[in-house]
């Protein structure tokens, strides 16, 4: 399977606003596939802290990336409730937990800033600005960075 | 068609086509005087141009050309073959190949890596220079006969050849410029009056035909031995003409002249001069043929160079059987719409059924697809090791034995590299120079034996060489001075132990890094590409005489057979292929058989040591556990395998249940559950709370994330539809330091054997009643109740229990045996066990101990019904129990009827046949667990054979259906026809499920039906049978 990775130069236009703890992040629209809920996730035992483990997707074995461990942030919600951000990423799916995914945003609905100096280390490592929006603030994920 | 499926088409042929050329060419080297080699050679490398020049590849037609005419000098005798020439040759198909590769990116074909090297060595063979490019060019090599009129024969030829010539790979312009080359073209007519109209003309047919008058100094022999290998020979005329023939013969429209040829002698004037031939001295570039590198040799030979194109070409039939098998399908689904409709159960029943073999027989079919000989792989190294031996001045024989073994595209694919490394490894490392086996005395000649074969569901290559073999001692100092091995562990290594080391990563041996072999990579790429696909690799050597590389298979990867086991509520596949066995030790027996030396659990198994490895630990799943909640993880606070503590939410019902009852480790009736597993190195054993059933599951990659994770070898989905982990026995035992462990286990070895033959022994069950001691062999109790005194009652004389709705005779010692009566009132415990298949109870006041107590009884001084003799263990005097005694004591009537199943007597014999060792030992060790003697067999051949010669001895028999030489079917049948032996019950024991399948074994005579590896059932089904006898009429039973 091949997908057709946008690479970074070209800008976002839109984004899919997710919750992760209670940080509200977005992620470039294309590079979602789809979102999916109650998945039976498969642990993996002695995998990396971050990684929850693997979901069947449609017969695709999926690994499924935990952001807020990932993000440092703390989980607000049981997994069980948690949703799945499926990405595309170098011809493979990965699926990403987040809390709840909100909404969708254009960029042109705000202004993209450069990321703020005071983000705790782990957010600022993934995060390639912030998008301002009247009535919030969104932490632009890199796609790339988050998925390695 | 499309200019891309037009190249596609072409590449998919031409790589057959240049496999072919290079095989001919080294053929050619050994044989250098069969035409027909050359014949072959030239016909391959002009097929090539030929198609390169109508898909336009001019770069590639215009090398093959060059080819070509170095070919021809060869055919007409200008160029000898020689070593040089060879590689020259070989070198060319690596360009050619290359220039495939490219497709269809590159259409137009730019100059690929070599190309000029290979160019300038096929000129330096004769191939006239500055010929490449151009279009083919009137050859000026023949002296003196293209000058008009000098000495010579003429002759005429009319050239009618075959229609389907150019589709045959000729073309008659080159075969008529071949022509010229042996002498001079006087005149030539052509004949086009065959030619159709332009709306039927094929342009793959030949409607032409060609008369040409030629004089040459060559024999009429000459003309006919160019022209030999064209097809439709018989309509070619060669006539020789005298000088004074001016006119030449009107051409004839007709396919023959009427007039016969006439009988002319043989001309034989200018025989006396031999045709002047090219000097073919080899070019003084090279004049040393020493191990020194040859100049032409590909950049890189060892990858697989296939054209991308990803297809498979499937045998008509098995297309056939695919269609008809969906065909079948779509008819029971009809079947079973049908049923549906009218709600008719048997009709779905057997429509299942049928969807149910349809979908296996499908399945074979679409394997069957993929399958691929392994003779494509195997061939190569012809080349590979060709160029090794000329490289490294060595002579080398190459036997290639395949025996027609087959495997699925993916494997082929996967094990060309490692197979290419082992292959190198072999004339690179092991054959020595022709000067040291003289020496050694050995013949100069070394042999390299590559051999493929088939044992039991896979695939065995040998890579054997007779050289100098694996010096341990020099395998040793190297891994001490590379720090592979502390010094102070070498003294200790074994000498197996010494060979793996080659298979660890930065290993080589060769003194010198050499051009092909060495690069600095070690066999262990060899070890883990194949562990990769679910092989192996072991060495086996003896100094001096040579290494023998042994790589076990499985015949395909996109499906494995594996089998499912239970950790917690998690869920493992281990491939089948690294299973060696199953064992399941009782509690009881856990203590002796599982030991601890030097801080390594092994299992003691036949005179070996096996290293144990808890799954749980090594996976570390009882470290930290994920709080479903939060997300967390926290530590986990069980403190070991039986403690199931933890969040009850997210624990199946099974388990909670089973979480409910006594400690699962002191109840006689828990086990140990190991899979023994290997993957080439030592087997190990992995243990696990259950082990579950055998399934096909289709692999799947694991995600970059999980690339780390060592212990698991992908993934795949089970049948509710929940992604499981396949696990990696290669990479576990890595994680685990099995080698380590076993090298621990191997010195231990010795000291336990010693303890262990001191005396035998025996567990025993002890059991308190009345102040007395009782022992019993724990594998005959079934279960054993704490229970309330109100739930033992006595009716019509006889003491029962309830126990579930049922109600179960119980019996105590002192009934039958004269010992102190048991206290009624007091705690009492029921032992549960069977006779003749029915349960029954024996009442104890305490459940006090398993032990491990000295098998020598005493038969004689505590000898009573009942009571079948004494043994002292510690301070106690046991009392061993005879509970069949027991109960016929108290029940005499109950005899007759019970005596069938004596367990613990003489024990019921039982034939299993069942041609996988490995569903053999499993089905056998079942039924020996539950206290039967097992003879075995493993196809029905075997079977009758063993039942034919002990007529009395057997009770039942279990066979599988499929199985070579005999299967089951034939076999019942035969048993059915011998007087002695047709009343044996006889039960199949397989995963073959059709209708079909069933009224067969009906028919042979099969009594029961039971599903592999459904442990209860069958032990239930053997005990039914051994009861009551065969059925009357079959029933069957699932």
């Amino acid at each position: 399977m091949s997908f057709g990775t946008p690479t970074a130069s070209q800008r976002a236009e839109e984004y899919v606003v997710f919750l992760v703890g209670e940080l509200r992040c977005g992620l470039d629209i294309r590079r979602v596939q789809e979102i999916d809920r109650n998945m039976p996730i498969t642990r993996v035992f002695t995998s990396p802290p971050d990684v929850r483990g693997v979901i069947n997707l449609r017969g695709e074995i999926v690994t499924i990336i935990d952001l807020a461990a990932r993000l440092g942030v703390p989980r607000t919600r049981e997994a069980t409730a948690c949703k799945t951000v499926v990405v595309q990423a170098d011809g493979e799916l990965i699926g990403l937990l987040v809390e709840d995914v909100e909404d969708i945003v254009k960029a042109d609905d705000g202004r993209v800033l450069p990321p703020p100096p005071h983000l705790p280390q782990h957010v600022a490592r993934n995060a390639s600005g912030v998008l301002a929006t009247d009535d919030s603030l969104v932490i632009l994920i890199d796609a790339d960075t988050i998925l390695d | 068609m499309a200019q891309e499926e037009l190249l596609d088409l072409f590449a998919q042929d031409a790589v057959d086509t240049v496999r072919d050329l290079e095989q001919a060419l080294i053929q050619l080297e050994e044989d250098p005087n069969d035409r027909e080699i050359v014949n072959r050679i030239f016909r391959a490398a002009h097929t090539i141009k030929g198609n390169a020049g109508i898909v336009g590849l001019t770069t590639l037609a215009g090398f093959t050309h060059a080819m070509e005419t170095v070919l021809d000098g060869v055919r007409s005798g200008r160029v000898s073959v020689s070593g040089e020439l060879v590689s020259a040759l070989l070198a060319s198909v690596d360009v050619v190949r290359l220039l495939i590769e490219q497709l269809p990116g590159d259409p137009a074909g730019a100059e690929v890596a070599g190309h000029e090297q290979a160019l300038s060595a096929l000129q330096d063979c004769g191939l006239p220079r500055d010929t490449e490019r151009d279009p083919p060019p009137r050859q000026t090599t023949a002296p003196a006969s293209d000058e008009p009129g000098a000495v010579g024969n003429r002759f005429q030829l009319e050239l009618r050849f075959a229609p389907d010539l150019l589709q045959a790979g000729h073309d008659p312009m080159l075969l008529i410029e071949e022509l010229g080359q042996i002498g001079a073209i006087e005149d030539i007519e052509l004949d086009d009056s065959a030619l159709p109209g332009l709306a039927e003309l094929d342009p793959q047919r030949l409607y032409l035909a060609w008369t040409l008058r030629l004089r040459t100094p060559h024999s009429r022999s000459a003309i006919e031995d160019l022209l030999a290998f064209v097809p439709g020979g018989q309509s070619i005329r060669i006539e020789p003409l005298s000088d004074r023939a001016s006119a030449p013969p009107t051409p004839a429209p007709e396919p023959l002249p009427t007039a016969p040829p006439a009988v002319v002698p043989e001309p034989t004037a200018p025989e006396a001069a031999p045709p002047p031939q090219l000097p073919v001295i080899p070019p003084p570039v090279q004049p040393a043929p020493s191990p020194q590198p040859e100049p032409a040799l590909p950049p890189a030979p060892t990858r697989d160079h296939q054209h991308k194109v990803d297809s498979v070409r499937v045998n008509v039939q098995v297309l056939d059987r695919l269609m008809a098998l969906a065909g079948e399908m779509v008819l029971t689904r009809n079947q079973l719409l049908q049923g549906t409709q009218h709600e008719d159960a048997t009709a779905i029943e057997r429509a299942t059924q049928r969807v149910d073999l349809l979908t296996a027989e499908l399945q074979d079919a679409v394997m069957a697809t993929r399958m691929q000989p392994i003779r494509v792989v195997l061939e190569k190294f012809k080349r590979t090791v060709r160029d090794l031996a000329r490289a490294g001045g060595k002579r080398v024989r190459l036997i290639i034995e395949d025996e027609d073994v087959e495997l699925d595209k993916t494997v082929i694919e996967a094990i060309g590299d490692p197979l290419a490394h082992l292959v190198r490894n072999a004339v690179d490392h092991g054959i020595e120079l022709p000067k040291d086996r003289q020496a050694a005395g050995k013949p100069p000649e070394g042999l390299l034996r590559i051999r493929a074969s088939h044992r039991a569901g896979q695939v065995f290559v040998e890579v054997a060489d007779d050289g100098r073999g694996i010096d341990v001692e020099r395998v040793l100092s190297k891994a001490v001075s590379q720090g592979l091995v502390r010094p102070e562990e070498a003294a200790s290594l074994s000498p197996r132990a010494i060979r793996d080391l080659v298979f660890r990563p930065g290993f080589s041996t060769a003194e010198t890094v050499t051009q092909l072999s060495g690069r600095g990579v070690g066999l262990d790429v060899v070890h883990t590409d194949l562990s990769a696909i679910g092989g192996t690799v072991q060495l086996e050597s003896l100094p001096g005489q040579g290494a023998t590389f042994r790589v076990k298979l499985p015949l395909t990867l996109a499906i494995l057979p594996s089998l499912l086991v239970e950790v917690g509520a998690e869920r493992f596949a281990i491939p089948q292929v690294n299973l060696v066995e199953l064992i399941r030790i009782r509690a009881s027996e856990a203590r002796q058989r599982i030991q601890r030396i030097a801080g390594v659990d092994v299992l003691r198994q036949r005179d070996e040591l096996l290293p144990l490895v808890r799954l749980r630990e090594l996976l570390e799943m009882d470290a930290t556990w994920q709080d479903p909640g939060s997300g967390d993880r926290l530590p986990d606070a069980r403190r070991n395998i039986a403690d199931r503590r933890g969040p009850d939410e997210d624990v199946p019902a099974e388990i909670l249940e089973r979480r409910s009852g006594r400690d699962r480790r002191q109840s006689p009736l828990s086990a140990v559950h190991i899979a023994v597993v290997s993957a080439g190195e030592d087997a190990y054993g992995l243990i696990v709370d259950d082990l579950l059933d055998s399934v096909e599951i289709v692999v799947k990659p694991l995600g970059r994330h999980l690339r780390t994770c060592q212990a698991y070898a992908g993934a795949t989905v089970l049948g509710d539809g929940r992604a499981s982990l396949i696990l990696d026995v290669a990479g576990l035992a890595r994680q685990a330091k099995i080698a380590e462990m076993a090298e621990m286990a191997a010195r231990a070895l010795p000291q336990v054997s010693e303890q262990s033959e001191q005396e035998e022994t025996v567990d025993l069950l002890l059991l308190a009643g009345g102040g007395e001691v009782f022992g019993l062999m724990p594998d005959v109790v079934e279960r054993i109740e704490k229970l309330r005194p109100s739930a033992v009652s006595t009716v019509g004389g006889r003491r029962v229990l309830r126990i579930g709705g049922e109600s179960i005779p119980v019996f105590t010692v002192d009934q039958v045996a004269d010992t102190t009566p048991l206290a009624l009132d007091g705690p009492l415990y029921a032992v549960l066990f069977r006779i003749g298949g029915r349960a029954m109870g024996l009442l104890v006041n305490d459940v006090l101990d398993i032990v491990t107590a000295s098998a020598a009884f005493d038969q004689l001084t505590h000898r009573q019904p009942g009571i079948a003799g004494s043994v002292v263990h510690e301070d106690w005097v046991v009392l061993l129990l005879d509970l069949k005694e027991i109960v016929f004591t108290a029940v005499p009537d109950w005899e007759p009827a019970l005596s069938q199943v004596t367990p613990g007597g003489a024990r019921t014999r039982l034939l299993v046949v069942e041609d996988s060792p490995f569903f053999l030992n499993h089905i056998a060790a079942m039924l020996e667990e539950d206290g039967y003697e097992v003879a075995k067999a493993e196809n029905g051949a075997v079977g009758l054979e063993i039942l034919s010669r002990n007529p009395e001895r057997f009770e039942l028999v279990l066979t599988d259906i499929e199985m070579p030489v005999m299967d089951g079917f034939e076999m019942v049948e035969r048993i059915r026809a011998q007087p002695a032996l047709a009343h044996l019950p006889i039960i199949a024991v397989t995963s073959l499920m059709g209708a079909e399948a069933r009224r067969r074994g009906e028919a042979a005579g099969i009594d029961e039906y039971t599903i592999k590896l459904d442990r209860e059932q069958v032990l239930e089904r053997v005990r039914h049978l051994l009861e009551h006898g065969r059925p009357t009429s079959s029933r069957w039973q699932r």
